[in-house]
């Protein structure tokens, strides 16, 4: 009998041990590889027959109307629900679910002429009572877009099927451009979804829960799909009333990123057809060098930059001081100091003191600012704190997200020092500015924001108005009872030239207060896939703010994506390779 | 009687143990809690913007309890935390306990192939370092270890979006599934599992390369820094008696090292990779930015940024209760690689 030595049988059960693990575990990656050679589709972009448009855009994206007050839920409201009228980009009013309306002499009955026959995509059809349901669940909620209509609105009704009435309190002329942000919900549909109990009495709480990933619309599209932090995917509602081009999206993508890393790589995979407003102009450069990829340059309405001044605060409450740092801030280096692409794509300088490209901004305040050391010099002459200027520091406060702002602050620090004047640039993170905001106890601040209603006066009022004083529209502080008694004024004024005109008087009268020193008007710049989308019939009716908003108005042309994808050498050029500056043509020619 | 005896002593073990990580979570909650309500900022204004009427933001701040004291305020909290419920997020307006649920998964997938990749690189880096200590390979293994550990995650994601995506087109670079593929029927929530389960090989394949960037990107560090545990307890333990016993015994080199050696040199590194781990879950947010991987780091850092009270809570909540669990599974897993642990403690 052989007899084997133990170590000798430990040593080779240990050994095959081994090199049967190895050899599974071998086997198993290759089984791998070749399930996914063989099941995996090509890594490179197929070419698709769908017209898809995939924006990008921030997140998080509400669709419910009544919550919606940020720019990607704008755009998705837009898409997914009708609104009775809306304001385009040229100051035009635009009947969209109502066809008409009218006003009482006294300004303070609206009534509304609906359109007949538009079907909710559960396939009922949008009647009065549904209007009047949509604006009583946003006043009573009180997100998003209320506190434009809160302010004004008494009461809504049903005059009949469609006819709808609005009650206001007090007459509010840019009443109808201000529908803009008003959405029309399916009464019945959300009435079915509505959870009880919830904070809102007998109405729950109102189909919120619903709505956060379901749509109650009647708009061009309906939500296929929503992944909350990824994608919101509509897709074509073939029932619209309205006109849909006949190569308009099939489907609309959502994209929950504004990553430039991963903007690019879409945009050059040709998996991006439009990318968001906030690139910086570094991607952007970047974008423009891509074949068939072109900038769109269009008018942010508004996005003024400024330093505004608080007229409460020493020094600053003196208007010689404020007039001394207006002319003595060295308007010339902001450029240098803003950015390396200055005037390539169409920032130019503030020449007012509100967004010179909006309805009703004075038409004479067209000289862009500019540097006066002598005479900065003798307005502080003339101020009691001339001599005394050793004892204050102003403090600059800037948000520390956006990095690039502090340039502008060592500038302004800089250009006030040749005066005299200490300037302490202070980085200060959103939130705590927000609060800071609230107080009167900071010197000086540089903000932007959005518009209730796509005119000067809006502007004005979030600027100046007392009402609005603790809110981060405005630093000045002015609680000017006159300025807000024209404010009021102008607002109930329904007449637009009337208005236009009471809104230059207070332009001036705010101007000579000297409580800001205007910087920059921005525009936005978005990259899109020119190769392969016409954008001429969406940009003809641009909504104020979002010029892209109606998607079924733009053309997509997915063979001539396949050509870009397949590097075909027969292109053709559907619009032109240069970058479009849609500012009118009224303001083109300022220091670009 | 052994076997009994040992099964005794460590369930006590574990249930003191689970007992003590439940006093470290409650604490845990207080601080959390009391640091979220004494930063700058008013939350519910900034959720609501600054021209919402004052009326409305007080109903939210009373639906939120904000308008009670702090202490009772948490008192709530924790009775509905109890029971599951986390409170509602200011950002995303659900629950924030229903956020993590969906989020988690994505997280944990991310972290689930990381530490495959750690593993299975790591054990072969340091094991190859050890045993060539001071030559040129373990001097090249020393070089990748310093660029590992000195690289910032977020670079690494670039170079590798950039090589790998942009530039060859190898691998996706973006999101959990190309957009032409539907999600599988959730089950677990990890896409690669729940196509697994579905039976979806195409959808498998998809999610599976989709994760290796980011998977990589995340590992890219703590590999590095594994390597080199591992390289420093090969080292030392080459050298140990037992060791020269069975080289003398004529047993080859390979099975040394693999059956003998590997053992007692990765006990500091699964201690390290427990903890790696769990920190994962919170500096994953900027792969996950990057990638456009929608998962609780990228939650948690949101909740941070905007001061959404309840998320921010319930991650650092639900954070520690992950860390709390892995050091619980870490030092299980030490007991059993090393049997001397278990002998001491059988024997007290």
């Amino acid at each position: 009998m052989t007899r084997r030595h133990p170590k000798k049988i430990v040593l080779n059960s240990g050994i095959a041990k081994t090199q049967s693990l190895m050899i599974t575990a071998i086997v198993i990656i290759a089984v791998i590889a070749l399930l996914i050679y063989f099941f995996y589709p090509s890594l490179t972009p197929v070419p698709e027959e769908k017209r898809l448009y995939r924006m990008t855009l921030a997140f998080p994206t509400q669709i419910d109307p009544a919550v919606a007050g940020d720019a990607s839920s704008m755009t998705a409201c837009s898409n997914l629900y009708d609104r009775l009228v809306y304001q385009g980009h040229n100051e035009e009013l635009i009947p969209s679910a109502a066809t008409g309306w009218e006003v009482t002499p006294d300004e303070l009955d609206w009534t509304f002429n609906l359109r007949n026959g538009i079907m909710f995509h559960d396939g009922t059809e949008m009647k009065a009572e549904d209007v009047v349901f949509s604006m009583e669940r946003l006043l009573e909620i009180g997100e998003g877009a209320a506190y434009i209509y809160e302010p004004y609105i008494e009461s809504v009704s049903v005059v009949d099927d469609y006819t709808v009435e609005f009650a206001l309190k007090k007459p509010f002329g840019p009443f109808v451009g201000a529908l803009s942000k008003f959405f029309i919900v399916n009464k019945d549909l959300l009435l079915e979804h509505v959870e009880t109990p919830g904070p809102y009495g007998d109405q729950g709480d109102y189909g919120k829960d619903w709505l956060l990933y379901n749509d109650a619309g009647s708009g061009a599209y309906k939500v296929k799909e929503f992944l909350r932090e990824e994608v919101l995917k509509m897709e074509l509602y073939e029932d619209y009333w309205d006109v849909v081009h006949p190569n308009a999206p099939e489907e609309i993508h959502q994209i929950g990123t504004t990553e430039p890393i991963q903007v690019r790589a879409m945009i050059n995979d040709r998996e991006l057809e439009m990318t968001d407003k906030y690139q910086t102009d570094e991607a952007l450069e970047v974008l423009d060098g891509i074949e068939g990829v072109d900038l769109y340059v269009h008018p942010s309405g508004p996005i003024t930059y400024s330093i505004t001044l608080n007229t409460q605060k020493p020094p600053l409450d003196d208007i010689y001081v404020r007039k001394a740092m207006f002319y003595a801030f060295d308007y010339e280096a902001l450029k240098g100091a803003f950015n390396q692409y200055w005037g390539a794509y169409g920032d130019f300088m503030a020449t007012n003191i509100v967004t010179s490209t909006l309805p009703g901004a004075h038409p004479n305040f067209t000289v862009p600012f500019q540097r006066n050391l002598t005479r900065a010099m003798e307005e502080l002459e003339k101020s009691p704190y001339y001599g005394q200027l050793d004892d204050y520091v102003v403090e600059h406060h800037w948000v520390s997200e956006v990095p690039a702002r502090e340039k502008i602050s060592l500038l302004f620090a800089s250009s006030m020092a040749d005066i005299g004047i200490t300037v302490q640039s202070v980085r200060t993170p959103w939130l705590t500015m927000v609060e800071e905001y609230e107080s009167s106890d900071t010197h000086a601040f540089s903000i932007g924001f959005f518009l209730d209603y796509y005119e000067a006066l809006s502007e004005l009022k979030m600027r100046y108005h007392s009402d609005t004083a603790s809110t981060f529209f405005q630093n000045a502080w002015l609680l000017n009872e006159t300025i807000d008694t024209m404010i009021d004024e102008a607002e109930a004024t329904s007449d637009q030239t009337d208005r236009f005109e009471k809104s230059y008087d207070i332009q001036e009268q705010v101007m000579n207060m000297y409580a800001e020193i205007p910087l920059v008007e921005w525009v936005f710049k978005q990259g899109y896939q020119s190769y392969y989308l016409n954008l001429t019939e969406v940009t003809k009716i641009p909504l104020f703010y979002d010029v892209f908003a109606f998607c079924r108005l733009i053309e997509v042309y997915p063979e001539k994506r396949s050509e870009l994808i397949e590097g075909s050498n027969s292109l053709m050029i559907i619009t032109p390779q240069t970058t479009l500056l849609a500012i009118p043509k009224k303001y083109i020619g300022k220091s670009i | 009687m052994i076997d009994q005896k040992r099964i005794i002593a460590f369930t006590r073990r574990l249930l003191i143990r689970i007992a003590l990580a439940g006093f470290a979570l409650l604490g845990l909650s207080i601080i959390a809690f009391v640091i979220a309500r004494v930063l700058p900022g008013d939350p519910v204004r900034f959720a609501l913007g600054p021209s919402t009427p004052e009326w409305v933001a007080d109903r939210l701040r009373e639906q939120m309890n904000l308008d009670k004291p702090i202490y009772i305020q948490y008192v709530l909290w924790l009775r509905d935390a109890l029971s599951g419920n986390l409170g509602e997020s200011l950002f995303t307006r659900q629950s924030v306990t229903s956020d993590i649920l969906r989020l988690m998964p994505a997280t944990l997938e991310l972290i689930l192939y990381s530490i495959f990749i750690q593993i299975g690189v790591a054990i072969v880096l340091g094991v190859l370092s050890g045993r060539y200590a001071n030559s040129l390979i373990d001097n090249l293994i020393r070089v990748f270890s310093y660029l590992g550990a000195s690289i910032p995650h977020f670079v690494t994601s670039i170079i590798l979006i950039f090589i790998f995506g942009l530039t060859y087109g190898i691998l996706p670079y973006r999101g959990r599934l190309s957009s032409s593929i539907a999600m599988p029927p959730r089950i677990t929530g990890m896409v690669t599992i729940d196509a697994l389960f579905a039976g979806n090989l195409v959808t498998f394949a998809d999610a599976f390369l989709h994760i290796i960037l980011p998977a990589l990107a995340a590992s890219f560090v703590n590999t590095a820094v594994l390597a080199r545990i591992i390289r420093a307890g090969v080292v030392e333990n080459k050298d140990q008696d037992y060791i020269m016993m069975a080289t003398s015994h004529g047993i080859p080199e390979r099975v040394i090292m693999l059956k003998y050696l590997l053992k007692p040199s990765i006990i500091p590194a699964v201690a390290v990779m427990g903890l790696t781990a769990a920190s994962m879950l919170s500096y994953l947010f900027v792969i996950e930015s990057i990638f456009s991987w929608p998962g609780f780091a990228w939650y948690g850092m949101n909740a941070m940024v905007t001061k959404d009270l309840n998320a921010m809570v319930g991650v650092i909540v639900v954070t520690g209760l992950v860390y709390a669990a892995i050091n619980i599974v870490v030092d299980l897993v030490t007991e059993y690689l090393d049997p001397r642990i278990r002998t001491t403690v059988v024997s007290k």
